[in-house]
């Protein structure tokens, strides 16, 4: 009886998701790492959940990082970002914060993901919560939740999605605009052990879909490097890493042809393995 | 952690762990996009449920198939003629089959196939075919089904009309559709069905005998020198379905060597659609190698009738074949037209060589006449119409030639000739080339072209299926075609193309992926223009899809899918679709669930996208996505037999229920006419009971 209970009240919640669309608002993307790494068993770090909550089941360890990055080299749209997920029993957490912008605009997010591992498939959940202020304008916030899915088809194959629906929050008097609705396919592929593939495809409500292929490669115990595109912005991301024992290093540069360069520098601390 | 997690994946689980087979028939996955392509190409949702009801009895009792003709094995529509006719060949050659593993050497036949087929065929030595009349009344399966359906949010049509002249419906707001069928091995069947449609009356007003459509059939096969006998309402099938075709057929689709139309010369009607099927009487004898059918039939239509100016009698410019009878206009058209057919073929089926003659004669109680546009100007005009044709099917070796040529009583022809060739195990193609004059006319036939009906159409396909390594296929096809004279919409002689290419990945007895192109083009009036004629357009529609079907066990199974589509060309503003879509299923113990969520965008409804959802066994959805928003479903179905006392599985009692919404983005209202219901949303509940019993 209780299974049914809840079940009704998180399709209730789901019935009040539905019921507050009307006309989004987007938020501007606060950073321009790409990764698909949600998509990979050995190549997950702390950032990965932002892509799919389901992978935090399959974290092996517990990982935190900083990133730092400066959009289009302008001072004003510097994000920020600290995040750290890890393994509790048979699933795994993940918890992040964001800010991007400056006194006069600036924009913040809070992420916290939850993902249960099922065997050959995990499930995940995702709420967050978006905020704005704009200096003469206030403040707006977003709420949102969403639920992911990843599936290991064998092992070197990885698949899943993931779909963000709007719970609360609105811009606007006039014409209020609520959160946009998110859906996102991934495939992962690792090639071997130091290769891996990543695609994914994302479509946010009123922007064009978005697709992103990165690969990524590590040299020896030490080094990686990684490449990837991202359709909508048309713009190319470069990564290169050093690993010396729980700490990694991450420089990497996003380029955008009208807009230019965006750097950004990555910290990571990875726990010693606690799963096989 | 712990404390919070648990009951949070308990309910997440408890939703998601559902998997979509609400619908007992095994429904393989080209099926759906069958059906997808089927919808898009007519603009509607199939009603007929023959083929499911087929698979349901055949895996009650399946198929000897020591004993099966070819016309058998047709009717499962899993095997393509060529692997049908290598199959008999291999059965006559090396004698009946010992085990179903001996499959495997039958030319053409894969791992892939044979596992689609398994739960449908079966081997057994010295079986009788035949059984005698009186032992098929008792010892059949009875069904009885009751369906219902209902859009919760009023609209515009079910509201008090603001003024006497407005339009209205003058029903309620229920869909409902009931059948009872009696089903002896496919040998005999019979039964009756009704439906009403949402805004029809029901037991009053112009309804008072209660269902707006219903039907009767008894269906008898296997009687000696009687092949078949079909009494009250069925479909006939003949050729390649120039001249007339009404039972299952494929369009374009990932059957990419689905070129060939095969079916029995008459087979059952039981479905809920009011316009397709004959009402009267069919026969097939067979004696030796000679087929023969006679069809008779008398049955009224709805059509759009309008006075003639010249004061002759009151002539009717289109058929309505919506089924819809629910204002006061549709009532006055509803069964106001005669219709009178009579047809036959006679056939010669030798072993590896088929041919004979068909004709199909059709005359109304009132003339028909179509509106005087320059693109009507071949249409039927009259009260009479009449085709014939000669159809053919030739195998040699690892080639099966097939083909139609036809005529109508005005001696325009209209001419199909295939090919289906399996060059080495991994390669299959198939060839199809039509030539339709524009002034050929035909009714209730369905060819395979690109237009709706055969007529005005010059056309060459190509289609292959490449299977490289196991695990992975290629479907490709390319179909060029042109439209010789004026088409509706298409203010000039035109022209199109499609390309499609499909791989299909399985890596695992799983796990499949599935990637498709698809690129058309095809032209159409410039509607920027306001003008008498218009500028033609040649706009190119390009469809991305990858999809993901996983089972997790044999209960549980989630399906993804990302459709992105644009269009663009000369006179075309640039328009994109987006649909992505996940689903999940779970099936245990009498209990199974589907739950599906699909996020959708796309510029207007002419970037629309189907989409196949698991729906109540024995109807389809598929609904066309437009605009902007979200939509889900959750589909329920429980085997309540252990309700009711009986003897071990000899009954069964089951109930599904199914709720879905859409949402929409920026809008005030949704739909148009009477059909538009204010806000933006739009809710479905559907209900259904199946009681079955032997």
């Amino acid at each position: 009886m209780k299974r049914e209970i809840m079940w009704v009240t998180y399709i209730s919640c789901l019935f009040f998701c539905l019921e507050t669309i009307a006309q989004p608002s987007h938020l501007q993307e606060q950073n321009g790492y790409i990764s698909g790494s949600a998509y990979s068993t050995h190549f997950m770090d702390a950032f990965s959940f932002s892509s799919n909550p389901s992978c935090t089941a399959g974290m092996k360890n517990f990982s935190a990082g900083v990133l730092m990055e400066r959009k289009w080299m302008l001072k004003e749209l510097n994000a920020y970002k600290i995040s750290a997920s890890g393994n509790i029993g048979n699933g795994g957490f993940g918890m992040a914060l964001e800010r991007s912008g400056d006194a006069l605009y600036s924009e913040q997010s809070l992420d916290l993901a939850y993902g249960k591992n099922l065997g050959k498939t995990e499930l995940g959940t995702r709420f967050g919560y978006l905020w704005d202020q704009a200096s003469g304008y206030g403040n707006i916030g977003f709420g949102y939740c969403g639920i992911g899915m990843r599936m290991h088809v064998t092992d070197k194959l990885i698949t899943g999605w993931e779909l963000d629906l709007p719970v609360f929050g609105k811009a606007g008097k006039t014409n209020p605009e609520k959160g946009a609705q998110l859906f996102r396919m991934g495939f992962g592929y690792e090639a071997e052990e130091d290769l891996f593939l990543a695609i994914q495809i994302e479509k946010a409500s009123d922007r064009s879909s978005n697709f992103s292929a990165s690969v990524e490669y590590r040299y020896g115990e030490q080094f990686f490097f990684s490449f990837g595109i991202n359709s909508v912005e048309a713009s190319l991301f470069f990564k290169s890493g050093w690993k010396k024992n729980q700490l990694c290093i991450q420089i990497y540069t996003v380029y955008e042809n009208a807009l230019g360069f965006s750097p950004g520098l990555v910290f990571l601390w990875q726990s010693k393995n606690r799963k096989g | 952690m712990k404390f919070y997690g648990k009951p949070l994946f308990v309910i997440l689980a408890f939703i998601l762990n559902i998997r979509g087979y609400a619908q007992s028939v095994n429904d393989p996955d080209s099926r759906r996009e069958a059906l997808e392509a089927d919808a898009e190409r007519k603009g509607s949702e199939p009603e007929d449920d023959s083929y499911e009801l087929n698979l349901e009895e055949f895996s009650r009792h399946p198929i000897n198939l020591n004993a099966a003709s070819g016309e058998d094995l047709v009717q499962l529509h899993l095997l393509n003629a060529l692997q049908i006719a290598n199959f008999i060949s291999y059965r006559k050659l090396l004698g009946p089959l010992l085990t179903l593993r001996e499959l495997q050497a039958v030319p053409g036949w894969d791992i892939e196939i044979i596992r689609e087929l398994l739960p449908y065929i079966r081997v057994a030595q010295n079986e009788p075919i035949y059984t005698v009349l009186r032992k098929r009344w008792s010892g059949g399966n009875g069904t009885f089904l009751v369906r219902a359906a209902q859009v919760l949010e009023k609209s515009r049509g079910f509201k008090k009309p603001v003024s006497p002249d407005a339009s209205y419906y003058e029903g309620s707001a229920q869909k409902i559709f009931i059948r009872y069928t009696y089903n002896y091995k496919q040998l005999l069947t019979y039964g009756f069905s009704g439906d009403k449609d949402a805004g029809e009356p029901f037991f009053r007003g112009a309804q008072r005998a209660g269902f707006d459509f219903y039907s009767f059939h008894f269906f008898l096969r296997q009687m000696g020198i009687i092949r078949a006998i079909a009494i009250g309402d069925f479909t006939v099938n003949m050729g390649q379905g120039l001249i007339q075709w009404q039972g299952f057929s494929l369009t374009k689709s990932s059957q990419s060597m689905a070129i060939k139309r095969e079916a029995a010369f008459i087979e059952p009607y039981h479905s809920a659609g009011e316009f397709n099927f004959h009402r009267g009487i069919g026969i097939c004898l067979q004696k030796g190698k000679w087929q023969s059918g006679f069809i008779i039939s008398s049955q009224k239509i709805s059509t759009n009738t309008e006075s003639d100016s010249s004061g002759g009698e009151d002539i009717f410019s289109s058929f309505q074949n919506s089924g819809y009878h629910r204002t006061p206009a549709e009532i006055a058209d509803r069964n106001n037209t005669r219709q009178i057919s009579a047809g036959g073929s006679i056939h010669y089926l030798g072993n590896r060589f088929q041919m004979g003659i068909n004709w199909i004669h059709f005359k109304f109680n009132r003339p028909f006449q179509k509106q005087d546009e320059p693109y009507n100007l071949y249409s039927l005009k009259g009260t009479l119409l009449t085709d014939y044709s000669i159809d053919y099917n030739y195998t040699l070796s690892n080639m099966h030639l097939f083909g139609e040529i036809a005529s109508d009583r005005w001696r325009h022809l209209a001419l199909m000739q295939g090919a289906l060739i399996s060059l080495n195990e991994n390669l299959d193609l198939g060839f199809l080339y039509r030539n339709i004059s524009p002034g050929y006319l035909s009714l209730y036939s369905d060819a395979f072209t690109e237009n709706n009906v055969p007529n005005n159409e010059k056309g060459f396909y190509a289609g292959l299926t490449f299977r490289p390594v196991a695990g992975l296929q290629a479907n490709i096809y390319c179909d060029v075609f042109m439209f010789p004279w004026l088409k509706y919409a298409v203010d000039a002689p035109s022209a199109g193309r499609d390309f499609f290419f499909q791989l299909n990945f399985q890596p695992t007895k799983t796990a499949r992926f599935t990637a498709t192109y698809k690129n058309e083009m095809k032209s159409g009036n410039n509607g920027d223009l306001n003008t008498a004629t218009h500028e033609i357009s040649l706009p190119v529609k390009q469809r991305w899809r990858v999809e993901t079907n996983y089972k997790i066990s044999g209960a549980i199974h989630f399906d993804g899918r990302i459709e992105l589509l644009s269009i663009t060309g000369n006179y075309t503003i640039p328009q994109t679709g987006f649909l992505g879509m996940a689903g999940m299923g779970f099936s245990k113990a009498g209990i199974s669930a589907d739950m599906g969520f699909t996020l959708f965008e796309t510029d207007n409804y002419d970037s629309r996208i189907y989409a196949y959802e698991p729906d109540l066994i024995y109807n389809f959805s598929l609904p066309s996505y437009y605009g902007k928003g979200i939509h889900y479903y959750i589909n329920f179905h429980r085997d309540l037999s252990r309700l009711i006392s009986h003897k071990a599985g000899h009954f069964r009692f089951s109930a599904w229920l199914k709720w879905g919404q859409v949402y929409y983005r920026g809008v005030e209202s949704i739909g148009s006419e009477l059909d538009e219901i204010p806000g933006n949303r739009k809710s479905e509940l559907k209900a259904q009971v199946l009681i079955q019993w032997q």
